[in-house]
């Protein structure tokens, strides 16, 4: 049976997400069998109000909204309990420069010519709090404007900013301290601990 | 004072140029504010470092997270249940 026209367009601007969708969904649940829930969760309900999506707007964004919707409820306790006081933008900034300096200092400047990156940093992300990761993956992976991660997400565009910058800041620290676990450079001796020779 | 008419980038130091630091790389300043983060850069070694490590890790970001290959096991069950509401594959 042909799909209806309907059918037609859902395939070509709703089913074509899938990777994306399947990737964001992994992001958030960490769990490959509860992502793919996430995502057959997330496609009934794009079917079933497929007639509020208006045409011409962006659908992966529409989906995003829906599968971040869906985690939460199966996570409703978690993204509560997460502090998210406290954000500011330019302080993150200002302490992710400090620790890089700090870093460089201990022999960390190159350390991205030194390790295995793309396992350090899936591991870096996937140890975020939620808030902060999806600000991350919206932004960074998928590639979304602020004010688009901010209607996904439903909250002010300075929102997204504050939780992207401390997304960046624990992702740098968790580079650092992947390098020193690899071994790339020894930690900082502690007082009243003789240097090896 | 202006040579040939041209304002000189505003000076700022390391404490305003590390404040600055997502914001520039992600094209969210004003022109004289890059202007003045440039300047700062272009002078200071231990701000150029992090910039530059800062932007090394935002570009390697996407490439480790690369786009899944979805199985034909999930798609098959999203299909089935969008059958089930009523939904018919394209041929």
């Amino acid at each position: 049976m042909p799909a209806s026209p309907r059918d037609a367009e859902f395939d070509a601007t709703v089913l074509a997400a899938l990777p994306q969708v399947v990737r964001f969904a992994r992001s958030l649940a960490h769990d490959e069998a509860l992502a793919d829930d996430l995502v057959q969760e997330t496609y009934l309900r794009a079917y079933r109000s497929w007639e509020t999506f208006k045409t011409g707007h962006d659908a992966r964004r529409w989906l995003f909204t829906i599968c971040r919707n869906v985690f939460l409820r199966y996570r409703e306790r978690e993204a509560r309990v997460v502090d998210t006081s406290g954000e500011d933008a330019e302080l993150e900034s200002l302490a992710a420069s400090m620790e890089h300096g700090e870093a460089t200092r201990n022999g960390l400047g190159d350390l991205l010519d030194r390790i295995a990156v793309g396992p350090a940093i899936r591991a870096a992300l996937a140890a975020l709090p939620e808030v902060y990761r999806t600000a991350a993956i919206l932004v960074d992976v998928e590639g979304e404007s602020y004010e688009s991660a901010a209607e996904v997400l439903e909250v002010p565009v300075g929102t997204v900013r504050s939780r992207l910058f401390r997304a960046r800041r624990l992702l740098q620290k968790s580079l650092y301290s992947h390098a020193v676990d690899a071994g790339v450079v020894r930690p900082p001796a502690t007082p009243g601990q003789g240097v090896a020779p | 004072m202006t040579i040939a008419g041209i304002d000189p980038p505003p000076l700022i130091d390391c404490h305003a140029a590390a404040s600055a630091l997502y914001d520039f790389l992600d094209g969210r300043l004003a022109d004289t504010a890059v202007s003045a983060v440039q300047g700062h850069i272009d002078t200071c070694r231990n701000c150029a470092s992090h910039y530059d490590f800062a932007r090394q890790v935002l570009t390697l970001i996407p490439a480790a997270l690369p786009l899944p290959t979805v199985s034909e096991a999930l798609r098959g069950r999203i299909v089935t249940a969008l059958k089930a509401e009523g939904y018919s594959e394209s041929a």
